[in-house]
Formats: C-alpha cells, structure tokens, sequence
C-alpha cells in the first residue's frame, strides 16, 4: 500500500513555482516590456511635444517684435511700442510711435463710426482714406510676418535687431532634450520644420472695443469683456474689419482648433502661429532589436501683441485769444469749430513745410486729397480735418462721452498768455486744461505737415485777426510725416536762427520756436511724456491797419 | 493505515489565526476600508465644487449685464450638474439659483480704507449704482452640494449617522472672480447695449456745408464771397497769388497791395468791411456815410465811379487809369499792358487820392473805418 500511495501521489514541492515562472514569462514579462515600451514612447512624445510647444511660443513671441515701416501709417506690428525703439528714429533724432495693426484697425472703426454718428462727409472721407491707407499696411505686414516665418526668413525689431523666426524656433526645437527616455538617437527630420500663421476661431485679442461700448457698433458675440474678438469680420458701414488674435503675452493654444484660413473671412490676417515638426527615432532594444520610428507633433500659440493704452495724441490748443467780438462769442470747443464766420473763410493758402519745419523751411502750397482735392477749402473743413486727425492719433482707448462732454464743457479763449486745450489722460478722458502760451516760443509748423490760414477772418478795433492752423499730426509715419514723423511737438526754444522764409501770409516768424532735435537711440520723445505737447493749434493773430505814412 | 490517516489530517498550527481572520477582516473592512472608501468621493467632491464655483464666476465675469452673468453661471453649473463626474460622485445640487445648487453675488469692496467688502444678492443685482473710482467689484459664486458616500453605510451602528459615511455630506465651496465690464453692473438686468450710441450734436454747423473742400452755398458771415477760390478754380482759372489786405478809408494816397498784376491776368476781389467803411459826414444828419464797396448810390466822385466806392489802379504805369472795383463785379480783368504792376487800392471819394500824397488835411480826414480786402491774382 505504501508503495501504491507513492506512486500516484506526486511531489507537491515546486510545482507552484514552476507555474509562476511560467506565468511571469508569458504574461507579465510581455506586458512589462509592453507597458514600458509605451511609457518610452509617451514620454519621448511628451518631450517632443514640450519641444514644439517651446518651438511656436518662440515664434509667438518673435512675432509681436516684428516691426515694419509702411509710408502712410509709418511703424507697425502686432504690438504697439512706445516711442524708444533706435530703428525706429525720425530725421529729428527721437524714435517714433509703432502702432499696431489692431490698433489701426480699431482706430479707423471708432474714426468710422463718429464719422457716421456725426453724418460729417468731411470725416467720413479721412476715415475711408484711413482704411484704405490701413488696408494697405495690414497687407504689408501679413506678407512680412509669413516671410519672417518662412525658413531662412528674417524681420527687424524695433531697435533693428535680425529676428529670425524659423532659425530661432529650430534652435529651441533642439535644445529640448527628446533623448532623456529614448535608448538609441533621435533627431528631427531635416526641413520637417514647418511654421505656419492661421487661426484658432474666436480667440480674444487684448483691444478694447470704443468705450462706453454703446459707441462700439457690434454685436455682443463680437466680443468679449469688453474686447474685440480675432478671426471674424465684425463691419462697419460695409468696411471690413478682421482683428489679428493676440494676447498681453505669447500663449498656447488648442492646436486642434487650428485653422490655416477662414472661410468667408474679406480678408486674411493669420497670426497664430503653428509649428510641426517630425522626429524620427532610431531604438534597439533587447527583444526588437533596431527600430526605426518616426513621430509628428504640432503645436501652436498665439503671439504677443502689446497694447498702449494710454493715449499719447497731444493737445488740441487755441492760442492767442479768440477775438472779443466773434459773435456769437463761443464758450466751448464745440461752438468754436462749428462757428459759421469761421466755417465762412476760405483758406487763404494751405501749406507744408517742405524741407524742415517752417520757419525755418519754406512752404508749399497744398492741395487737401479728403477735401476734394481743393487748396483753398472752407477753414471750417480744415479744422474738422484737424480735429479728426488729432482723434486719430488718440488712437481706440478715447472714451466717447468723455469727447462730448469735453467739447461742450465751458472754455475760456479769451486768455492770451496761454493756450485753452484740449487735453485727453491715460484713461482716454477728455479734460480742458490752460497750458502757458510764450509768444518767442510758439510752435512752429512742423515738416511735411498741414499749416493753413485764412487772412482777416475777424475784425478788430484796429485791424483783422488772422487764423493759423497746425494739424502737427496729419500725415504719419517717417516717410510722409517728415522730420518729426507725425508726432506732437514738444519742448520748443526760442527761435534764434534768422529766417529768410516769407509768406505772404507769415506768422510773426521770428516768435515761432523751434523743436529740439533727439540725441539718437532710444532716448524716449518728449512728447510722449510731456503734457504740454501739442498735436493740433489754431491760432489767432490780430493784424493793425498800416500806419498812414504822411501827417493829416 | 497509520499512513493513510496521517495524509488525511493536516496540521492544526495556525487555525486560531484563521479563525481570528474573519472578523478581523470584517472590522477593517467596516471601520476603516470603506470608511476610507467614502472619504474619496469627498476629497474629489470638494476639489469638483470648486472648480464649477471658479467656473460658473469667471463665465459671469466676462458678462455685459447681470441678468447675463446669472444665466451664464446657470449654464456652467448645469453643465456640470449632468455630466458624468457629478454621477459618478453622486453628488446632488442643495438649494441655490433654480435649485442648481449654486447662488451669484456682487462683492463691492472698498479700495481705501479697512476694504470692507459689502456682498449684494444671491441672485439679484446691485441695488445701488456703482462706484468704480471707489471700489472693486467681483461675482462670487457659491455652489452647494450634497455628495453621497460611495457605500452606504447608514445601517452601521455608530458610524452609520457619520456625514460622509453613513449620511450625505453637504459641500460648499465659494470662487470669486473680478467683474471684467464693469458698467454690466449699472445696468441692472438689462445688457449693454453695443450699438444705438447718440451723438449729442453735429460738427457740421451750417447747413449746406458738408461737401468736403466746397463752399455750397452762400451762408451767413463776414465775407461777401467765400467761395471766391472755389469760382476762380472752377473756371479753370490758375491762382498765382492772394492776399488779404486792410484798406484804409482815412488814406488819401493809393495803398499797395504789393502784388504783382501781368498782362493777360484777372483780379478778383472780395471785401467786408470793418463795422464801418464811411466817406465822411452827412451835413443833414451828421452820421457818417456808410456804403460798401460799390458806394454809394446816386452819387459819384472821381472818375464817375461812386462815392465811397473802392477804386484800383495799377503802378506802373504812373497815373495810369483806375477802375472801380466794385463788389458785385467779382472778376476784374485788367487793361491791356505789357508790364507786371502792382495793384494799388483806394476809397473813392472828391477828385481821388493823390499819386504822391502830402502832409495837410485832405477830403479823406473824416472818413472812418477800413475794408478787410481779399485778393486773387489769376490767370
């Protein structure tokens, strides 16, 4: 019996080891090695991604320092920049403004919108030949941005430096190091690199719709916060605007909401930026030996476009003293600028200096493109043109009501040792304020610029009132905008050169100043700083009758 | 047989453990695994409430009115109310806006001072107008709610009656958010409004006078003839010069203009006068005698033209002979000459003003006043 039971028994030790053995390398090993092949793979992916993500961040970042320079608008990009940029010096050695691209547009919208809301035709022809001069600029700079982006692309900064998107973006592609969890090499594919501008629907760029947002002609799903959203038409008056997406700072953003265009969009203005990029791994491991494989990742973001909120547009002045016996006597901008007697003088000639500022330059007489091309227009229609350009250079962070409330608030002309203004804070509010008026110091009318008159347009006890316009912020930009670049003027001197300059209908020449030049660099323009700048004076200067030249 | 026995049997060591295994097992299982269990629901619970309540304000945030902020809000919490998470944690909206478990607030908090915040709602708008100069003004939302235990456990003795594990545990969590349109505040319950802006006047002050550059029609002011330009341009006329002068009606010589006048040119004129342009004294009533530029009516001087009226002549020639420039002639052309001369202008009145005026009193001693003269050379 013992025997028996020895035989069909057998021995209970090891078997369960042996199964367990067995077990382990058929089932958990292949899963072992499974799960972290996939946890080499997924990391690989996670460190290729982080690559591309630090890739189109760079290229975001790089973009909204893309500066350009368009003959009518002057300086542009995707963010405005104060005026401290050394690539960006007018010929009077100071930098000058960049806006950007959004805020032209919002600009010529708001000019677009009080342009109607008035019904002024006059306004309406300066916002339309604003969008066009913008449609015109925005063009340029789409084509700049993608040719910056292309490889081998490159662009300026506002200080001139070379930026090259595409270079820069590779480097930082690489200095990512993908290799931490690959067992073997890897390496991007050669000319995988591709950066392209589109569109992630409905993105909120950082520009303020027209305040208070009653003034800002839209629907609500136009925007958002109080912003204009990017990537879709918001019209006005059957004007086209498309808004560039943007943020304070260069974001990610969802790259499967990616789109290259828009449809239906009247035009393209891609600014989110999409890098992809191919990696190819070359592994050996222990059971598969040699490998190679190849992954694609993408990513995108949205670049930074820096916004200046604070106007920066100067002061809309009365010097001299409005005449005691303009009837009615006008007791506030809004009274002044519509006053018939000066509507109902014609310019007498409409100037701009053509080589330097005026006195020091000679003029030439003018004709006026939005006043239908006439020299000698109403006065009146050259002080709305005045008007309108200085709003222009607020730019879109004017509060509307403010405006309103401004020009019919109580101002006082009488005053001849100062200047009665116009003046617009960092809020975009509208105050009046008194500057002092230095009769050896006024300013001068600047370079390429608008400065018209109309003799006589009042009369005094002895003579007649002349009135002078400088519109010092007419024409914009370094190209067209002369010496000073459209900017206002600003800490003027007394005119020591002697002037041989002489109109027939001068302006004391010898007490107009003059406007320092800029070391050069990037000293910063005064008149970004000063309160006293001024952008748009009118000015009236009486004239006595000629003394008889013999005894009665 | 002792054998088979002995294989039957096994060894009795270790059997009070397994008997002790059982309940031991059951009183961890009971009293702390699924106690622990339940309290993972509410750990995700908590983190979930907070998230809908950080949700549901900044969606309110960015609203133009309140009444779109509290539907927006509505919408987030719902959204999460029916997704799978809330299923999953068994959790369950307490009271709130429409029983969704969540109730808006405007926090108004002083900038100065001990910052004391006043908190208005749940669910109904400010009742006083804002101040932002003053305050700061944020949406807080607060979202409650019941989250179930994972295992009920309510029969348990002692633990049974636990919030969490035996009975529902209430959560609230509070997020605030900063009022992103702060004017949304003001209009209680109604949207901004994007459009309708009023202009509160027209800078166009003059009817008629809103074709940029041109003067459309003759409007009121001090000029007789603002469009003078605008007609000589309109002739295809070139302007070579202009000017605007002030002529005296006391001077009994010819003012220069000091402008150059060609052969083949025309002038055009337009005046105004300054308050007063008199040709001396009227003997009957002893007030000055006042004209315009085309004088005075019935009465002549000088050349036949009338008295008071304005009168040109061009130098050189010396002596050559004046016209009168009157004002409803506005184009003037000149006589035929070969030279440029310079346009000289007077008042006329008795025998003309002199060529070479002298010291002494003269015709022209009790005039007053003077003309305010525009001038166009053209061609």
């Amino acid at each position: 019996m013992s025997s028996i039971y020895t035989a069909t028994t057998r021995n209970q030790s090891g078997n369960l080891t042996v199964l367990t053995v067995v077990f382990l390398i058929a089932i958990i090993l292949p899963i072992l090695f499974f799960g972290l092949s996939y946890l080499k793979i997924m990391a690989s992916y996670q460190g290729q991604k982080s690559a591309i993500d630090v890739a189109s961040l760079s290229v975001a970042q790089d973009l909204g320092t893309i500066v350009i320079e368009d003959a009518n608008v002057g300086f542009i990009s995707l963010s405005d920049f104060a005026p401290n940029g050394s690539a960006t010096l007018a010929t009077d050695g100071y930098p000058l403004t960049v806006r950007s691209i959004n805020s032209l547009l919002a600009t010529t919208r708001l000019e677009l919108i009080l342009a109607d809301k008035l019904t002024d035709p006059i306004l309406v022809n300066c916002a339309n030949a604003d969008y066009n001069r913008v449609m015109t600029a925005k063009t340029a700079l789409v084509t700049a941005l993608q040719a910056a982006v292309a490889p081998g692309g490159s662009a300026m900064d506002k200080d001139g430096n070379i930026i090259r998107p595409y270079d820069k973006a590779l480097n930082a592609y690489n200095a990512v190091n993908i290799k931490k969890m690959v067992d073997g090499t890897t390496n991007i594919k050669a000319n995988s690199l591709t950066i392209e501008l589109g569109y992630v629907e409905d993105l909120v760029t950082n520009m303020p719709i027209p305040r208070p947002a009653v003034y800002a002609e839209l629907s609500s799903a136009d925007q958002e916060g109080g912003f204009y959203k990017s990537g879709r038409n918001i019209p006005y008056q059957g004007k086209a605007f498309v808004f560039a997406a943007g943020g304070n700072s260069a974001a990610l953003v969802d790259f499967r909401r990616y789109k290259s265009t828009i449809a239906g969009l009247p035009y393209q203005i891609p600014t989110v930026v999409c890098c992809r990029a191919e990696q190819v791994y070359n592994e050996t491991d222990a059971i598969s030996g040699s490998r190679v494989r190849s992954v694609t990742a993408t990513s995108c973001a949205r670049p930074a476009c820096l916004v200046d909120t604070k106007p920066k547009a100067g002061l809309f002045g009365i010097s001299g003293g409005v005449p005691l016996n303009m009837t009615p006597y006008p007791g506030n901008f809004y009274q002044l600028l519509t006053h018939i007697d000066l509507y109902n003088c014609p310019a007498d000639a409409v100037y701009t200096p053509i080589n330097d500022d005026y006195p020091i330059s000679s003029t030439a007489l003018i004709a006026v493109p939005e006043l239908s091309n006439r020299k000698h227009p109403p006065f009146g229609h050259l002080m709305r043109l005045a008007f309108f350009d200085w709003l222009r250079k607020a730019g879109p962070c004017i509060n509307v009501s403010s405006m309103f409330t401004a020009m019919q608030a109580p101002a006082d002309f009488t005053a001849v040792a100062s200047t009665t203004a116009m003046s617009i804070d960092r809020n975009g509010v509208f105050t009046i304020v008194a500057v002092p008026f230095d009769p050896l110091r006024a300013i001068p009318a600047s370079h390429k610029q608008l400065y018209a008159v109309t003799g006589g347009a009042f009369p005094s006890a002895n003579g007649a009132f002349d009135v002078f316009l400088k519109d010092q912020v007419r024409n914009l930009g370094r190209v067209n905008g002369g010496k000073h670049g459209g900017e206002p003027l600003a800490n003027i001197q007394a005119n020591s050169a002697t002037t041989s300059v002489s109109n027939r209908f001068d302006e004391n020449v010898s007490g107009l100043g003059t406007a320092p030049n800029g070391p050069g660099g990037t000293t910063i323009r005064p008149s970004y700083t000063a309160t006293d700048a001024i952008a748009v004076e009118l000015k009236f200067r009486e004239r006595t009758l000629p003394p008889l030249n013999y005894t009665p | 047989m002792h054998k088979l026995l002995s294989l039957k049997l096994r060894s009795q060591s270790g059997a009070s453990s397994t008997s002790e295994f059982v309940p031991a097992l059951f009183i961890l299982v009971v009293l702390f695994i699924l106690p622990m269990l339940n309290l993972m629901p509410i750990a995700l619970g908590a983190g979930f409430t907070y998230l809908v309540s950080h949700q549901a304000a900044s969606r309110a945030a960015g609203q133009s009115s309140y009444a779109e902020a509290l539907l927006e809000a509505e919408k987030e919490v719902q959204a999460f109310n029916g997704s799978a998470w809330s299923k999953l944690l068994q959790m369950s909206p307490v009271g709130g806006y429409m029983t969704n478990g969540f109730d808006l607030y405007t926090d108004e908090t002083l900038t100065s001072g001990a910052g004391t915040t006043t908190s208005y709602g749940p669910n109904t708008p400010m009742t006083v107008t804002p101040n932002q100069l003053a305050n700061i003004y944020e949406y807080k939302v607060r979202c409650t709610y019941s989250i179930s235990p994972f295992v009920n456990l309510s029969n348990l003795p002692f633990i049974g009656s636990v919030p969490g594990i035996g009975q529902p545990y209430i959560m609230s969590m509070v997020a605030h958010k900063a009022v992103e349109i702060p004017e949304s505040l003001s209009g209680i319950n109604n949207a901004i409004a994007f459009t309708g802006g009023v202009i509160p006047f027209q800078l166009d002050g003059m009817a008629g006078s809103n074709t940029p550059g041109l003067f459309t029609g003759p409007g009121p002011g001090l000029w007789n003839r603002p469009s003078i330009y605008q007609t000589a341009e309109d002739a295809g006329r070139t302007i070579l010069d202009s000017d605007v002068l002030l002529v005296d009606a006391r001077n009994k010589g010819w003012q220069s203009s000091n402008m150059a006048v060609a052969t083949g040119n025309q002038i055009m004129i337009d005046y105004y006068a300054s308050g007063m342009w008199s040709n001396g004294i009227d003997a009957a009533s002893g007030l000055p005698r006042r004209t315009d530029a085309d004088g005075e009516v019935g009465r002549t001087a000088f050349m036949g033209y009338p008295i008071g009226s304005m009168i040109g002549r061009l130098e050189p020639p010396t002596g050559g002979t004046p016209s009168y420039l009157k004002l409803g002639k506005q184009v003037w052309s000149i006589p035929v000459g070969n030279s440029t001369s310079n346009l000289k202008m007077a008042l006329n009145e008795g025998s003309g003003p002199q060529l070479l005026p002298t010291n002494g009193p003269s015709i022209y001693d009790d005039n007053a006043g003077f003309m305010v003269v525009r001038i166009l050379i053209a061609q």
